[in-house]
């Protein structure tokens, strides 16, 4: 019997896996497939499809009644001027979008590598909350992230699966690098057990700094499931407390209570710390670009502010563009096209993981409108075209 | 929890109707998630509602399957698949890609319309709805079909003795085809919780399984 089902879920197989867990895992794969082999009813297909139809054609008639400002009532128009009016303002008083914001969640698939190999820098510190102790056992820096590897230990000094709870990270000048996401896990055996690595946005650090310092503050991590050992901890504070799932900021977590097992939410209990580290981290800076670039088809130029390449990925700072794009890359003899992209202030940033940062020579990154029609709310939505920018990276 | 956008086609891409025979794979479309531009998809349909039918075709098998196994009936499950996707169209205006992929929160959404369900019916995942007729037919001999069947059996077994939360969680990731990350931004969890929620998960019925078969 094989598994190649189980390639499927290469989630489950953090940590290793054996050949009965990829029997179970295949054994749930066909028990899945029990389901899979009940169809919706065509008939029942058929009526959601036109209902569906039927409520978008409804949807879209207010539109075509439209017949511009005239059309408008008083109302409608006092309406509309007042909102015209609160944009400006806002504008003008340079209030946040709801654009604005860098957050880019991903996974690096080299965490692997990562875990095991030269990049990460051994730090074993150790806070403790609760009778539970909280090491950072790696951390690693550049100028587009900012990783810390973890594991969380119980009184007795074994290990146990815990994920870090709204974790804030801030820089000698205080400044709060955004929280990315969990990179993945690497199991290390032995006594350490499986090192969580959660990462952080570096991307507005300035300067050449060869170091950074950084302020970690984590108010508290879940356990996967169960309270793994009885606790003597009173339960002072109830999920919200704990921020859970959202950013807590330093100042709550210094300010949390007691230290205690809690149940964040669903059941999943959490300890509570916080718990502070000081770290200092070597700061790569990878291969940066120089200045500007601008290109302008069709009447609208965009420009290639920078470019940021690292070992780990690669981001393309362009001001101009819309969200109807989307990038490739051609270096050497190759192409990648598996950009992905959002907005960061006024700047639309293309980034690649399974970075470029080894190639060397001249590269050129072309920004393509997509053929499907731009969402309305795009206020930047390109013309149709495509913008060059030839480089080099030094 | 993906929020960036992955491009895959200059053009939308076409929607493979997976509704073929052999089409049970298309539960487990999320591992080729990236192969469809849903963010394409969305601002499509956020342009032009009609539009929306596209994202019906492209998740209504995944949606009904993971309700059929909440609910364990296929009119029930054919109901709530109406619910939620009429429901998805009227919201969708409010849906932003920032806060999460297109999968997950319309899967929040018929998360949300199955324990409704479940409240009113008090019910749990239905893993004895399966019959053994899939297991049956893709056994090499009568003998293979049997002893599938009979593992499969138990392990349905097995199934309905997990708590609900982790039966949902199997639900979404096996029936649903949800990627741990897709789960994690449906449950409000953290991707490694959820990773680490699931191969617990394996790990004990895999050690019940084994139980069974020492005792």
């Amino acid at each position: 019997m094989t598994y190649t089902k189980h390639d499927r879920y290469p989630d489950l197989r953090d940590g290793g896996s054996d050949a009965e867990t990829a029997r179970m895992v295949a054994q749930l794969d066909a028990l899945s497939k029990r389901f899979a082999s009940a169809p919706l009813p065509a008939s029942r297909d058929s009526e959601i499809a036109r209902l569906l139809r039927e409520r978008a054609l409804a949807a879209q008639q207010p539109q075509a009644r439209r017949r511009g400002w005239r059309g408008l009532s008083l109302a409608r128009r006092a309406a509309v001027l007042a909102v015209a009016a609160l944009t400006v303002i806002a504008v003008l008083t340079g209030a946040t979008l709801a654009f604005a914001g860098p957050i880019f969640p991903w996974n690096y698939g080299f965490l692997q590598q990562f875990g095991q190999g030269p990049q990460g820098e051994t730090v074993n510190l150790a806070g403790s909350a609760c009778g539970y102790t909280l090491k950072v056992r790696q951390v690693y820096a550049d100028a587009n992230v900012f990783i810390v590897g973890y594991a969380l230990y119980k009184p007795d000094g074994q290990y146990v699966g815990a994920g870090m709870l709204a974790p804030v990270v801030t820089d000698a000048n205080g400044a709060t690098l955004p929280v990315l996401d969990i990179a993945g896990s690497v199991n290390l055996g032995g006594s350490i057990g499986t090192v969580e690595y959660q990462t952080f946005d570096t991307g507005a650090i300035q300067g050449q700094p060869a170091s950074l310092k950084l302020h970690l503050v984590v108010p508290g991590l879940s356990f996967d499931h169960g309270t793994p050992a009885p606790s003597p901890c009173v339960s002072p504070a109830s999920a919200a407390e704990l921020g859970y799932g959202a950013q807590a900021s330093a100042t709550t977590a210094s300010a949390a209570p007691t230290p205690a097992i809690v149940p964040p939410g669903d059941g999943e209990p959490a300890v509570q710390g916080p718990f502070v580290f000081d770290v200092t981290v070597m700061y790569h800076l990878g291969r940066q670009s120089r200045g500007p670039i601008t290109d302008t088809q069709h009447g609208r130029t965009l420009t290639l502010e920078r470019v940021v390449s690292t070992p780990l990925e690669t981001r393309f700072y362009v001001s101009g563009a819309g969200w109807n794009s989307y990038a490739t890359l051609h270096v050497g003899f190759r192409t990648i096209d598996n950009a992905s992209w959002g907005p960061e202030g006024n700047l639309m940033v293309y980034r690649l993981d399974g970075s470029p940062y080894s190639y060397h020579g001249q590269w050129t990154f072309t920004i393509h409108t997509m053929s499907a029609a731009p969402s309305p709310q795009d206020k930047q939505a390109l013309p149709p075209g495509t913008w060059s920018f030839t480089f080099t990276l030094p | 929890m993906k929020i960036m956008m992955q491009k895959s086609a200059q053009t939308l891409p076409d929607i493979p109707d997976d509704r073929d025979a052999s089409g049970m794979d298309a539960a487990h479309a999320a591992d080729d998630a990236s192969a469809v531009d849903d963010a394409a998809l969305v601002r499509a349909a956020q342009a032009d509602p009609v539009a929306f039918g596209q994202l019906y075709q492209a998740y209504r098998d995944r949606v009904y399957w993971y309700l059929l196994a909440r609910t364990g009936h296929a009119e029930d499950a054919a109901d709530l698949t109406q619910q939620v996707f009429l429901t998805a169209l009227d919201a969708l205006a409010q849906y932003n890609p920032r806060k999460g992929p297109f999968v997950a929160w319309l899967f929040g959404g018929a998360r949300h319309a199955a324990t409704n369900f479940r409240q009113r019916n008090r019910q749990t995942v239905a893993w004895e709805y399966v019959t053994g007729e899939a297991a049956v037919a893709t056994a090499q001999s009568l003998e293979d079909a049997v002893v599938r069947q009979e593992s499969l059996d138990q392990l349905v077994r097995l199934c309905a003795a997990l708590d609900p939360a982790r039966q949902e969680l199997l639900a979404l990731r096996f029936v649903g085809g949800l990627t741990s990350a897709e789960i994690a931004a449906v449950m409000g969890k953290s991707e490694a919780a959820t990773k680490r929620q699931l191969s617990r998960i394996v790990q004990t019925l895999k050690e019940h399984y084994h139980d069974i078969h020492e005792a």
